[in-house]
């Protein structure tokens, strides 16, 4: 039972991850918390949603596409708003991504009304069962795909030159400007990026969730408490954190009940900060 | 730092106050009274939240739970006690603030946007018990029931005009109070801590004491403001009182108003709530989400062209106007 339990925790938790990881990245480069990520969640489902009753494409394979089309959506807002106030007072760049994440939610709202919808049938589907543990295909699919996802942001950072640019300016704005970075371009290319990892999470999981306007709103809360916990600017902290909160939610939901799952995380987060105050592997001013 | 730069507070106020008496003999209409008494009680809570955010320098995004929770002190005891709700009120009061010592006093160690989502986090815990908690009527609520109309009793049929005097005497009330701590020792520990909580400690502040201090005035008022909204609508449910649109409104108002002055809630106030009543009155029927789709753009216009609000606005005038002074130190830069 407790195995059945710890797995799902882990399968939850890499989605999890992977939505934590965009965040994480874009809060290291430009010091943007976004609280719109969850919207942009939401919106990569519903893509991937109509690229599937449209076109009959399946939810995981349309995944990179969803992703590509992310990339340039979130370079598109960064160069129309988030641009724009980075240079603004703290609260200003605070509450713009609210109002985003608000438009968006009434945006898809208005469009495609709050009625549930659900991609009936996946490749994916099915149970599969390992040494008496039960998993379903969908999630199990959604997991190593938001693996697979966020090891390739991983690589693209770590090991091209763009990659490094981003991390240089995460490191220091100011000298990386200097030494001939384009700051507007790569910032925009940091943006992207992170909206596309929250994209492939959403195209991963529209296969096997209920999808509806608000449903970005806890995924985006939840990545948040992830990248906090993991400690801002740590991004193999946020997979961490997002890991730990997919196992404290699954195990939680059984124990005090589903009811609570969500409170379970956030009293952890308090409590893990009130510990730590910059989370567990977070660094710099703050 | 006066805000406007009026040279006689007290003259200015009882004008205002009498501007405020005269206002519902202008609009006589329920919906135009209802949407100035909107007005009054996000300024009281935007005022509120600027004690805490403006003057101490805790962002909070989580006042819906002080909020909520005051609509449920008194509404419980109401219902449940026949308590009356001038009492329950202040017992709304006085729990919020206990409330927001008790959470306060570990919370308050973290800094910047650690504390920040730290208060969103307890608004949604806070929301998910509410919902599941069976004796306060889980997510039903409670319903207040119907007694005699009258100021004693707290509720009134026929009109919404004594709501509406109501909401004013605690607003007058509030700003009152904004007055005395804005020139007292009190107010220049709460600056001192959002300018630099670490020199200020080193000066001999203390600064958790003062930090709670600010949350306890902040939930106090806020608690207040949730049980008029209980009393007016006279109806509680966890969805509605403790939604987190409601911490990010109030924290918008204030924020476009201007922070760490006390006309900004009330200036917010003015142009928003009436922006985002009326658009729910036109354009919200039917669960269409157009309402909350311009108020969501609004609110990037806002933080995109005029990220220092409307006293910025008013402040860059005055300075044109008295040709160039210099520009003063940027409130957030430490954040």
């Amino acid at each position: 039972m407790y195995l059945q339990l710890l797995t799902g925790g882990l399968l939850l938790g890499c989605i999890y991850g992977l939505v934590a990881m965009g965040l994480s990245l874009i809060y290291g480069v430009m010091g943007i918390v976004n609280f719109a990520h969850g919207a942009f969640v939401m919106l990569a489902m519903y893509a991937s949603y109509w690229l599937y009753a449209l076109l009959r494409l399946d939810p995981v394979l349309s995944t990179p596409l969803v992703a590509a089309l992310m990339f340039g959506f979130g370079a598109g807002c960064y160069y129309l708003v988030i641009g724009r106030v980075l240079r603004g007072p703290f609260l200003a760049r605070l509450l713009v991504t609210f109002g985003l994440g608000i438009f968006f939610v009434s945006l898809a709202q208005f469009l495609w009304t709050p009625d549930y919808k659900m991609v009936d049938r996946s490749i994916a589907h099915g149970i599969i069962t390992i040494g008496g543990v039960f998993i379903e295909g969908p999630k199990l699919a959604a997991s190593i795909g938001s693996l697979a996802v966020a090891a390739a942001v991983y690589w693209f950072v770590r090991k091209t030159k763009t990659g490094l640019a981003i991390q240089a300016i995460s490191i220091d704005r100011m000298a990386s400007s200097l030494m001939g970075i384009n700051l507007e371009r790569l910032n925009a290319i940091a943006f992207g990026l992170g909206i596309a990892s929250a994209g492939a999470a959403g195209s991963l999981m529209a296969s096997f969730y209920y999808i509806f306007p608000d449903v970005g709103t806890m995924f985006g809360l939840v990545a948040l408490v992830a990248v906090a916990l993991g400690g801002f600017g740590s991004t193999e902290g946020a997979l961490i954190g997002a890991i730990l909160l997919g196992v404290i939610e699954t195990f939680g939901g059984f124990v005090v009940g589903p009811a609570y799952k969500y409170a379970l995380i956030f009293v952890a987060y308090l409590l893990i900060v009130i510990i730590r105050p910059r989370g567990l592997m977070g660094w710099g001013a703050d | 730092m006066k805000a406007t730069g009026t040279r006689n507070p007290i003259v200015l106020g009882v004008a205002l106050i009498a501007f405020g008496i005269g206002l519902p003999f202008i609009f006589t209409s329920r919906f135009s009274q209802h949407i100035l008494i909107m007005v009054l009680l996000y300024a009281l809570l935007g005022e509120a939240w600027n004690i805490m955010t403006g003057y101490a320098g805790l962002v909070s995004v989580g006042q819906a739970a002080f909020f909520g929770v005051g609509a449920y002190v008194s509404s419980f005891a109401f219902v449940t006690w026949g308590v009356n709700p001038w009492l329950g009120m202040l017992l709304s009061g006085l729990v919020c603030a206990a409330f927001g010592v008790a959470v306060g006093f570990p919370v308050s160690r973290l800094r910047g946007r650690y504390f920040a989502i730290g208060t969103i986090a307890l608004g949604q815990t806070i929301k998910i018990i509410f919902e599941n908690w069976e004796y306060v009527g889980a997510a039903r609520g409670l319903m207040l029931p119907l007694v005699p109309e009258g100021l004693l009793n707290f509720q009134f049929h026929t009109s919404k005009a004594p709501y509406y005097y109501i909401a004013l005497a605690l607003l007058a009330g509030v700003v009152v109070l904004m007055y005395l701590i804005e020139g007292s020792k009190l107010g220049y520990y709460f600056k001192a801590i959002r300018e630099n909580e670490d020199v200020a400690a080193g000066m001999g502040v203390d600064k958790t004491v003062y930090k709670l201090i600010a949350i306890a005035l902040s939930a106090f008022i806020t608690g207040i403001g949730g049980t008029f909204l209980a009393q007016y609508s006279l109806y509680v449910e966890p969805e509605y009182v403790f939604n987190h649109l409601i911490s990010v409104t109030i924290a918008l108002i204030a924020v476009f108003g201007g922070t760490g002055n006390i006309a900004g809630p009330i200036l917010g106030a003015l142009i928003l709530v009436p922006i985002s009543e009326l658009t729910r009155a036109w354009l919200g029927a039917g669960g269409k989400g157009i309402d909350l789709m311009i108020y969501g753009a609004f609110i990037v216009v806002i933080c995109v062209f005029e990220p220092e609000g409307l006293v910025g606005i008013i402040r860059r005038v005055g300075r044109s106007a008295r040709g160039g002074e210099k520009r003063g130190v940027p409130v957030w830069r430490n954040l």
